[in-house]
Formats: structure tokens, C-alpha cells, sequence
């Protein structure tokens, strides 16, 4: 290739207070081919990303080029320029307006007299603009009324604008296909194909590798914030991708098996969600059982199906023989315990103390002489406090104030007080340090031994290999898998989540 | 359903712990007792006269204090679920008119009319919660347009005239002096007051309202039964405004379409100023405070100035905007300093 490199960058690291995201990373982009960029959660594929469009600044000491041109990473400024485009996930389209009142949004309309806006120069440069990617949709409609892929099709287009000339530049694809069916993907590919061919380089995060070998030229696997390798994806195969991305060194959490889980506490029969289909379970006391599964899987939402904290299409869920309604109340009253993903939204109440948060299921116990005692509910809570290893362990502290892996903490502090017989957990490390996530390890192994059972929903593999006996692996809604005993790793779950 | 929340985040000291009861009366938490104590020294040296007799006091107490006060700590309690009641002042209309027209036009005696005006604001309430949790209409939006409503009923049902010819023993139930000079409306207060004081911060339930108002999602998640508590939120004050309605009329001695009217500003204004009082958020006795300092400072103006009609507009209006404006600094100067904080421990957590 003896085009100067679309983008080139080197030696960037990024340090989080606790945690280094990347270390030392580099990333060449040539002109006219597609970068596929892979690695597991965590692995410092977003940060990367997010240094590049500039919302993160590099550490001292990384290099950068876009088109032959200095891009300044470590000063902040650097990622901001007209030839970077990032298209996230979420596209940020306004879905009342029509695609040409999108594409027209980011640069401002064209007007003439009086401010008047030139609706036919509108609507032309629109149409031109989506004929370049492929794009032949009616552009009068709200966006929200087009499919997903059209959808995506408006967002390339205006990340492309401005383009026109040499079509030179980078486009980056951040998961772009997460929530899209098989057909749609086909018509966002054509379209990134399309701009391949007029010379622009693209990189492509996904976490879905049939994709990569689909589209993707060259690659880059990170792992713990490192480059484990590069290369040219004609060199790959399934299963040589798979094993650069989990790596061989899987971090020992400390295994424990509990084989002797007892009778049955939960059974769930022909569950169905928005995405989850006919799913059949028996959880037994003393059990831990782990959901994986990519986003759309409908591992997202069982957590909320079994808590009744959304509706299910149909099915049915019952503890120790009790069914369990779909209210969150009742679910609670019945057994039920939900330590749920996003913390901050639906795990707390963040201006109030820990106190109040963690003892806001069960304030009966605590009154005494007809008021809620503060003397009793101080006592309680610092009880919990100190089981779950809280620090610092003041109840009169405000929720928002602590740590990610302390809030955690918390959460579940509040649920085992209530002494459920199913604990159910989604993402239960997220946004935790690795100090807190041995400590809830540790609790959600000791919850098991104490009797109750346990369901881990988590997008870590390496998480559902060391925490649970079984593993069940759903794709497109279904359960495909389920892994146990010497078929259990992280491996083995990422291959049947990607397959 | 209660979007409006995020109005409400009550703001709390910067010290990322809650304090103690003795440092409530600091002059960042209760600013009020310090804005009265002004107010009064100022009164005292402007029109002292006046302002050192028995009278002045004993009239703000017994004419102007307990009825606006009444509605106020009622809208405490849907303000803390995160739902707001604009249906108050027609309520208060309603139940007004509905009282005083069974007892003069129709002849009831005093208590079957009573009861009927406080179903009728009973039922206000349950219309306003069916609309707020199972449609799902926003509070805002729903409680105005009941309130309407219930304005044309009470214009409707009054032709428009007053009712005039109201008994003295319904007129005794709110004016009878009782306690040390105090009127009876001023004891209905204090009992309402102390129950709904009882409720909100020595039961359950007060923790699971503002649970609710505070991140409705969460507490939903928690267990709590989030709709069920803004139904209850609303009913009870659609009650309380009922009441109100009742009492007012009978200080007045005449049924009148428009007694809730000037009531709303009132309500509104005290429970935010009162927020910003004692706890950080909407408490009882912050709200019932706010709305003896102001009206007592309208009383000194009133006085000094010889009486002017436009001084509970601009004083209520000001102090709403105040209120609130306060608790929206307070909220990001916390948010500023639990920011700084983090950086520091970010500093020494990476030497």
C-alpha cells in the first residue's frame, strides 16, 4: 500500500483513576479498506474510540496522524476535526423529522429571503447525498417510520457530509449492527462498502465475528487495553479471532462449584419478553446460574421478565411453588430479589443516605412503639454494612458519594436483607473496581451456600465461567447452550454467544 | 407519568452526609427563621406602634395564616411522589360551594353537607389519580384540567352569586375562638399539620413517597408500589383542599365560587420555600413556617403602607421564584463540590 495511511495512530494509553484502559495501543487505518476493531467488554475498544472522536484525552506521550496530517490526542482538540465521523450505536437521529431535515440538522438549512428555507435545494442535495451510499428510500417521512437500516443510512450520510470532494477521511462504526436484523445489516454493508471504494478508511467495532469476516479487511484485537494482534483478516480463521480475543490467561476469580444444590425454588415455564422466547428454567437452592448473551439476545431483559419489573408476552414464573406476579411488589413479597443493571437509574435513589437506600424494601421490621425507629434502622443497616464489606461503612453518607463498587455493595446489601430465596443479579460488576468485584463474588457465593438461588445475567464471559455452576447462552432470544462442569469458559460461551 | 420530577430534586448540604438535628437551624438551612427575625426588626423600628400590638399578630393568626397554610401542607404530599396538584384551588371552590348550597339552598344541616363537599373532593382526588398512574397523563396537565372543571362546577352551581344566609353554627366551626385567642381553623391546622408531619417522617409510607419522588424507577424496583402511593398522594390532597374549602367558607360566612383562587399561588409558593427549609426537601413544618413568615411580612408592609391589594401577588410570586431558584443553586453547587471531591480522591488514589 503506498498511500499514506487514512490514520495512524501510536503509543496511546489512557489511565482511569485505578485502572489502566489502554496501554500503549496502536491502530493504522489504511485508505480504501475496513478496520475491523475487536476485543472483549473492557477491553479499551471504546476508550480507544472515544480518545479519537476527542470526548477523552490520551495519556502524555501518544502520536497520531490523519492523512499525513499531526492530530493531536493528549491536548483534547485533536479528535475534533471535519474528517473524523463517529457513528454511534444510537445514530442520533431526530425521529419526528424526515431524513432531509436530519442530514440538514448538523450544518444548518439553506436559506434565502426572509430566512425562507430553500426546500427543493433541501430535498435535492438530500437525494444526491443518500444515492452515493446506496440510500433509496422515500426522504419526506419521519426517520422514525424508516427500518433500522434506513435508519443507519441517514446517519452515514450525514456523518459523510462535507465529503463530497475527495471522499477522503474516517469513518468510525461503533457497533453499528447491535440491534439490527440479518437484512438490514446486508444494506448497511453495501452502503460501507460504497464509501470504501471512493478511498475513505473505516473502523469497525463489533462484537459480532461473522460480521468481521463479512466486511473487514485488516484487524486489531485488544485485550486489557493492550494490541494483542493486527493483521490482515484473510489470515484469520473462526477459531484462531475467538482465541486472540479471550486470550489464554483468564483470570482465576477463585472457582467454587456448589454441587450440591438442592430442591427446586424457581421454576420459569415458556417465558417470552420483546426478544426472549419460550424460556424454560429450574433453579435450584444453592445454585448459581449465569445468563450470557450478546445485546438483543434477550439476556438484557430477563432480569426485569423474572421481577415482573417489565410485562411478559406469556409465561409463567413461580417460587417454591408460588407464582410470581408480574409486579415488582409482588415479585419482592414472593421471594424475588433484582439487583439491576444501571445503578445509578434503577439501583438507587442517589441523594439519599445509604441508610434510606438500603433499607427502603423492609421498614416494618424497624418500627417500634408506631414510628419507624432510627435507633433500629441504624442498627440494621450498619449490620449490612459491615457484612458486605462497605467502605466506608458511615449509613449516614449520601448513596452518590461512594464508589462504583461500594454503591454496588449496597444494592446488594439491600436485597439479602430482605432474606430472598432467589437472588437475581444483571451486570453485577458494572462499573466496579476490581478490589469490589472479589468482595461481590464473594457474596454472591456465600448467598448460594447460605440457600438461595442464584441468577447472574452478565456480559463478561470471563465473569460467568468463575462465578456459576451453569451457564445458560441465549442468541437471538433463544437458549442455545448450556454449559457446565469442564464445558464451562469463557471460551466456550463466547463461541456460543457469536456463533 | 411524573417527568416534572426532575423540578424537584430537593437539595441537600454539600457534606455528602446528612446532619445532625441541631445543625438544622443553620442559616444555609433555615433561612427563613432569619428572614422573619429581619422582618420583624425591621418592622419593629418602622411602624412600632402597630407592629408591638396583640392585634397585628392575632389577625395574621386568625383572618389570613390557616387556611392558606392548611392547603399548603396537603400539597406537600403528592410535591414529595413527584406529582404536582393544580386541581387545589379548584377543589377548595368545589367543596365550598357544594357545602354552603346543601346547607342554605337545599336546608341540609351542617355535617351531611360537609361530608357530601368532602366526597366530592374525595372523588376530585381519585379522578386525579386515574388520570396521573393509569393513563398516564402528566400531573401537571391532569390536575389543571380537573381543576378547571371543577371551577365551572362550583360557577355553575353558584349562578355565579355568593351564598349568603350560612348558619352561625357552620360559621362557629371555623371561628369559634378557642385557644388563647386562637380560632378553631388554627387548631384544624395544627391537627392536620401533625398528622401529615407524623406520616411523612415517622412512617413507612413517608419513606416510600419520597422514594418515589426521588427516582421513581428505583423505587419501583425496591418494592415500593410507586403508583399506588400517587394515587394516595393526590386523594389526600384533594381531602385536605376539600377541607380547606369547607373552612374558608365558613370564616367567610358565604359560599363563594372563587374561594380557592388565591389560594393556589399561596400553596405553591410556601411548599417550595418551604423545601428549601430545615430538611432539603418538602417537609410539613418548613411549608407551614414559609407561610406564617410571609404573610406576617405582608401584614408589617401592609400596615406600614396602608394596605395594597397587589402585596400577596408580588410577595407569594417573588418567593416562589426564590424558593425555587435556591434549591437549583443549592442542587449544583453539591454537584460541584461531590465533583471536586472526586477529583481529589482521584489524585491521591494515582500518585
Amino acid at each position: 500500500m503506498i498511500a499514506t495511511a487514512v490514520l495512524n495512530v501510536e503509543k496511546v494509553s489512557k489511565t482511569f483513576p485505578g485502572q489502566i484502559a489502554l496501554d500503549h495501543a496502536s491502530l493504522v487505518v489504511n485508505p480504501g479498506r475496513v478496520h475491523a476493531l475487536v476485543g472483549q467488554n473492557g477491553s479499551g475498544k471504546s476508550t480507544l474510540i472515544k480518545i479519537l472522536a476527542g470526548y477523552h484525552r490520551a495519556d502524555d506521550g501518544a502520536k497520531a496522524s490523519l492523512l499525513g496530517k499531526e492530530l493531536d490526542l493528549v491536548g483534547g482538540t485533536g479528535g475534533v476535526t471535519e474528517r473524523i465521523h463517529v457513528m454511534h450505536q444510537d445514530l442520533g437521529l431526530v425521529n419526528s423529522l424526515n431524513s432531509v431535515e436530519n442530514l440538514a440538522l448538523g450544518r444548518g438549512f439553506h436559506t434565502g429571503f426572509l430566512g425562507r428555507v430553500r426546500w427543493k435545494d433541501e430535498n435535492a442535495r438530500a437525494k444526491v447525498h443518500l444515492a452515493t451510499i446506496g440510500a433509496n428510500f422515500d426522504t419526506r417521512i419521519p426517520v422514525g417510520t424508516l427500518t433500522p437500516s434506513e435508519r443507519s443510512l441517514v446517519a452515514l450520510a450525514r456523518a459523510l457530509e462535507g465529503w463530497d470532494d475527495d471522499g477522503g477521511g474516517l469513518l468510525i462504526l461503533d457497533e453499528p449492527t447491535a440491534a439490527m436484523a440479518r437484512l438490514d445489516v446486508t444494506h448497511l454493508f453495501e452502503a460501507v462498502r460504497r464509501i470504501r471504494s471512493r478511498g475513505a478508511g473505516v473502523v469497525f467495532v463489533s462484537h459480532r465475528l461473522d460480521e468481521v469476516f463479512e466486511i473487514a479487511d485488516d484487524f486489531t484485537v485488544l485485550r486489557d487495553g493492550k494490541v494483542v494482534a493486527s493483521g490482515a483478516v484473510a489470515d484469520l480463521t473462526h477459531e484462531s479471532l475467538i482465541e486472540l480475543i479471550v486470550g489464554r490467561a483468564i483470570a482465576d476469580i477463585g472457582t467454587t462449584t456448589h454441587e450440591h444444590a438442592g430442591e427446586p425454588v424457581m421454576e420459569v415455564r415458556n417465558l417470552w419478553g420483546a426478544q426472549l422466547e419460550a424460556l424454560d428454567l429450574t433453579v435450584r437452592a444453592g445454585e448459581i446460574v449465569g445468563f450470557a448473551g450478546l445485546v438483543g439476545s434477550g439476556r438484557d431483559e430477563l432480569p426485569n421478565l423474572l421481577f415482573g419489573a417489565t410485562n411478559r408476552a406469556a409465561g409463567s414464573v413461580s417460587i417454591k411453588g408460588n407464582p410470581v406476579p408480574a409486579d415488582p411488589h409482588l415479585a419482592m413479597c414472593a421471594g424475588m430479589a433484582l439487583v439491576p443493571a444501571e445503578r445509578k437509574r434503577f439501583g438507587s435513589i442517589g441523594h439519599q443516605t445509604i441508610r434510606e437506600n438500603v433499607s427502603l424494601p423492609r421498614l416494618r421490621p424497624l418500627m417500634s412503639r408506631g414510628r419507624l425507629s432510627r435507633r433500629l434502622e441504624r442498627a440494621d443497616v450498619a449490620k449490612w454494612a459491615d457484612r458486605v464489606e462497605l467502605r466506608p461503612a458511615e449509613p449516614e453518607r449520601l448513596f452518590e458519594t461512594l464508589s462504583g463498587g461500594n454503591q454496588q455493595k449496597a444494592v446488594i446489601a439491600r436485597w439479602l436483607r430482605t432474606s430472598p430465596s432467589v437472588l437475581v443479579l444483571d451486570e453485577p460488576t458494572q462499573g466496579v473496581d476490581v478490589g469490589a468485584k472479589s468482595t461481590i463474588y464473594g457474596l454472591i457465593g456465600q448467598a448460594a451456600t447460605e440457600g438461595m438461588g442464584v441468577v447472574v445475567c452478565s456480559s463478561e464471559s470471563e465473569e460467568l465461567a468463575a462465578v456459576c455452576d451453569r451457564v445458560i447462552v441465549l442468541r437471538n432470544g433463544r437458549a442455545v447452550a448450556e454449559l457446565h462442569g469442564s464445558s464451562l469458559s469463557a471460551e466456550s460461551i463466547v463461541q456460543q454467544m457469536l456463533r | 407519568m411524573t417527568a416534572d420530577a426532575v423540578e424537584l430534586v430537593p437539595a441537600h448540604g454539600s457534606t455528602g452526609t446528612r446532619r445532625s438535628s441541631l445543625s438544622r437551624l443553620a442559616p444555609s438551612r433555615a433561612s427563613i427563621v432569619y428572614i422573619y427575625a429581619a422582618g420583624f426588626l425591621l418592622f419593629a423600628i418602622w411602624i412600632p406602634d402597630l407592629w408591638f400590638s396583640w392585634v397585628t399578630h392575632k389577625s395574621v393568626l386568625n383572618i389570613s395564616f390557616a387556611v392558606p397554610a392548611i392547603v399548603a401542607v396537603g400539597l406537600v404530599v403528592p410535591l414529595l411522589t413527584g406529582a404536582f396538584d393544580l386541581s387545589i384551588a379548584g377543589v377548595m371552590s368545589a367543596s365550598a360551594i357544594t357545602s354552603s348550597w346543601l346547607i342554605v339552598d337545599k336546608g341540609w344541616s351542617i355535617y351531611p353537607a360537609i361530608g357530601v363537599a368532602m366526597i366530592v373532593s374525595l372523588l376530585a382526588g381519585v379522578v386525579n389519580g386515574v388520570l396521573v398512574v393509569k393513563v398516564g397523563i402528566n400531573s401537571f396537565i391532569a390536575t389543571l384540567g380537573i381543576g378547571a372543571v371543577l371551577n365551572a362546577y362550583a360557577e355553575w352551581r353558584s349562578g355565579g352569586l355568593q351564598i349568603t344566609g350560612l348558619p352561625n353554627d357552620f360559621k362557629d366551626l371555623a371561628r369559634k375562638e378557642i385557644l388563647f385567642g386562637a380560632q378553631a381553623k388554627v387548631i384544624y391546622l395544627i391537627v392536620i399539620a401533625f398528622v401529615l408531619w407524623y406520616i411523612i417522617e415517622h412512617t413507612p409510607i413517608g419513606r416510600y413517597l419520597q422514594a418515589t419522588g426521588d427516582n421513581q424507577d428505583a423505587a419501583r424496583l425496591a418494592g415500593v408500589q410507586t403508583n399506588r402511593y400517587i394515587f394516595a398522594a393526590l386523594m389526600t390532597s384533594a381531602f385536605v383542599a376539600g377541607i380547606a374549602g369547607v373552612i374558608q367558607t365558613a370564616g367567610v360566612g358565604a359560599g363563594n365560587a372563587n374561594t380557592g383562587g388565591p389560594f393556589l399561588l399561596s400553596a405553591f409558593a410556601a411548599a417550595f420555600l418551604g423545601s428549601t427549609q430545615f430538611k432539603g426537601r418538602f417537609n410539613v413544618w418548613g411549608t407551614v413556617a414559609a407561610v406564617w413568615v410571609l404573610l406576617s411580612l405582608v401584614k408589617g408592609v401592609e400596615l406600614a403602607l396602608q394596605s395594597y391589594r397587589w402585596l400577596n401577588q408580588l410577595f407569594f410570586g417573588t418567593a416562589l421564584i426564590v424558593a425555587v431558584g435556591m434549591s437549583k443553586l443549592l442542587v449544583r453547587r453539591t454537584v460541584r463540590l461531590a465533583g471536586r471531591r472526586r477529583q481529589r480522591d482521584a489524585a491521591e488514589a494515582t500518585p
